[in-house]
């Protein structure tokens, strides 16, 4: 029965082995790479695994790139596809390792400390990482560095043969991106000391600018510099607080003069107009309100009204009417209590500056009698009681207070069968 | 008897002079300041029929006038015993309106107006919302779809 089974394997085997070419012809068999990382050759578990056979816990031969066993199903050394890259302990141009390896990059730290990079040139790059890491921002510049690491490793992976020359170029750059990020992680015991260092020389010889305004001055331009004006959303926050700063209003400036786009310019404008309007600087906030309603956009009636309540404070009456016409123009922007609350809002503003005018143009009339005195002032009534009554008619269409409306109207009428209250 | 004829021709031509004339009692309106008491020379005086304002005196503060000339040619003469109605404004005071009853002499009103509270009431100024840009539609209206 032995004798039959070793005859039919002789001849099973042997027009195969008449047939054979190459190792290549067999590569199920004997799989060319069979290492889970892809190399030719590789050692797991202190084996080498190479081209050709392994074999079993039984001692069986299997194929070197099986995973698992034929026979019994058991792990073979080939199985895990997650094994890292075996090191390469051949001669190569220059010694490199990888950020990974902790040891080893400190005494490569070392040794590039002594022979590479002198002083002055790790200083530059200490100060040009140092707003970085001000900045908090090199922790996002790290985890790309690691990325920039990973890519080129699963590259040479799946083309392994191809690589056989490029690898020293291919490796050298991520590496020097591992120098980089290195010396960033370098960084912070250095620059905390720095940063001590010029705290302690600007509290023992301030600057004289600085003496009157305190430290706060000191770290507020600062912060202000870095920050750019193209986010506007992000400004938005700053500028409710009134906290945009002198270099970013003048960045918005310059954003907003040279925008073609009205819809641009509004929203810069408005980031502005919030800024001024937080810090209290009346002056400004007018004339970014009137700049913004005579050349961007009049068509918020928000903004009209607002406008208005400000020129009334400051007894511009005309400007007043103006404005609060312009706003009543476009009142459809509001709706429900908003709109009944702010349309009586503007009737009001309007019949109280066309009531200041006529009372002026009295007094004059008064003062100065003449024709021109006379028509002025009974032009100027004639508004006044114009308004009053339409006040005085929306208060009573919407069912709000009639008692003021009324009493302008009685006033400027003379009338009170003109204003049924 | 001729003397006492011609009194009494005297005393009635002199009547029927006075009435021809229109005149009647003069009454005098005072309108002044209820916080200074000073004469508000902007204020005017008119009879509810009236359509014509009556400026007052700019220095004294006040207007007189024994008759009125109403639409459609009547007149008003004022007379003793008689009810008038009077509206009395000025610009920035509240209007008034008297009801006096004339007197054989001495008709002096003082009307005493009050100011218009302008800016009793704050005005509550509205928020200003930033521009944002709006999201667009999610394509699913729209007669492409």
């Amino acid at each position: 029965m032995n004798m039959f089974k070793a005859l039919m394997l002789v001849l099973f085997c042997l027009p195969q082995v008449a047939s054979a070419q190459g190792w290549e012809d067999y590569e199920d068999a004997f799989p060319a790479l069979p290492c889970p990382d892809g190399w030719a050759s590789c050692v797991v578990d202190g084996e080498v695994v190479s081209a050709g056979t392994v074999t079993d816990a039984a001692g069986r031969v299997q194929a070197a790139g099986s995973r698992f066993g034929f026979w019994d199903f058991d792990s073979l050394p080939a199985q895990d596809p997650f094994t890292e890259l075996s090191e390469y302990s051949g001669k190569m141009g220059k010694s490199r390792r990888y950020a990974k390896d902790d040891e080893a990059s400190d005494a490569d730290r070392d040794k590039r400390g002594k022979k590479g990079k002198n002083k002055r040139d790790r200083d530059k790059d200490r100060d040009k990482d140092r707003d970085k890491d001000r900045d908090k921002d090199v922790d996002d510049e790290r985890e790309d560095y690691v990325e920039t690491v990973d890519e080129p490793a699963e590259e040479i992976v799946e083309e392994p043969e191809e690589v056989v020359e490029e690898p020293e170029e291919v490796v050298e750059e991520p590496e020097e991106v591992v120098e980089e990020h290195e010396e960033v992680v370098e960084e912070p015991e250095e620059v905390v000391e720095e940063v001590v260092e010029e705290t302690e020389v600007a509290v023992v010889e301030p600057p004289s600018e600085t003496k009157d305004t305190g430290a706060g001055f000191v770290e507020e331009p600062a912060a202000e510099e870095d920050d750019g004006c193209d986010d506007l959303v992000a400004l938005e926050s700053a500028a409710v607080l009134g906290q945009l700063g002198e270099s970013r209003r003048r960045c918005l400036e310059s954003e907003l003069s040279s925008s073609s786009r009205l819809t641009t310019q509004s929203k810069i404008s408005r980031v502005l107009l919030a800024d001024a309007r937080a810090r209290k600087d009346r002056p400004d906030w007018e004339r970014l309100m009137k700049r913004h309603l005579q050349k961007i956009d009049r068509s918020d009636p928000n903004m009209c009204l607002s406008f208005a309540i400000h020129l009334s404070r400051k007894g511009r009456s005309h400007d007043v009417i103006k404005w609060s016409e312009y706003a009543l123009e476009n009142k459809s922007e509001w709706s429900g209590r908003d709109y009944t609350k702010k349309v009586y809002q503007l009737h009001r503003l309007r019949a109280s500056a066309a009531h200041g005018l006529w009372e002026r143009a009295e007094k004059k009339f008064i003062e100065e009698r003449n024709d021109a005195n006379e028509a002025k002032a009974s032009r100027y009534r004639a508004r006044a009681k114009t308004f009053a009554r339409e006040w005085l008619d929306y208060a009573k269409a919407s069912g709000q207070d009639t008692t003021k409306p009324s009493k302008y109207c009685v006033s400027a009428s003379g009338n009170t069968e003109y204003c049924p209250g | 008897m001729r003397i006492y004829l011609a009194v009494i021709c005297a005393v009635f031509s002199m009547a029927c002079a006075h009435k021809s004339t229109g005149e009647g009692v003069p009454v005098r309106v005072y309108v002044l300041d209820q916080v200074t008491k000073d004469p508000i020379p902007s204020a005017v005086v008119r009879h509810p029929d009236e359509a014509e304002r009556h400026r007052v005196n700019a220095v004294s503060g006040y207007w007189e006038a024994s008759v009125l000339y109403l639409p459609k040619a009547k007149e008003l003469i004022f007379t003793p015993g008689m009810p008038i109605s009077l509206e009395v404004s000025a610009p920035g005071y509240i209007t008034r309106e008297i009801i006096y009853d004339i007197k054989r002499r001495r008709n002096h009103i003082p009307v005493y107006l009050d100011r218009i509270e302008m800016d009793s009431d704050v005005i509550e100024d509205p928020i200003i919302q930033f521009d944002r840009d709006k999201p667009a539609s999610d394509g699913t209206v729209g007669p492409a779809n």
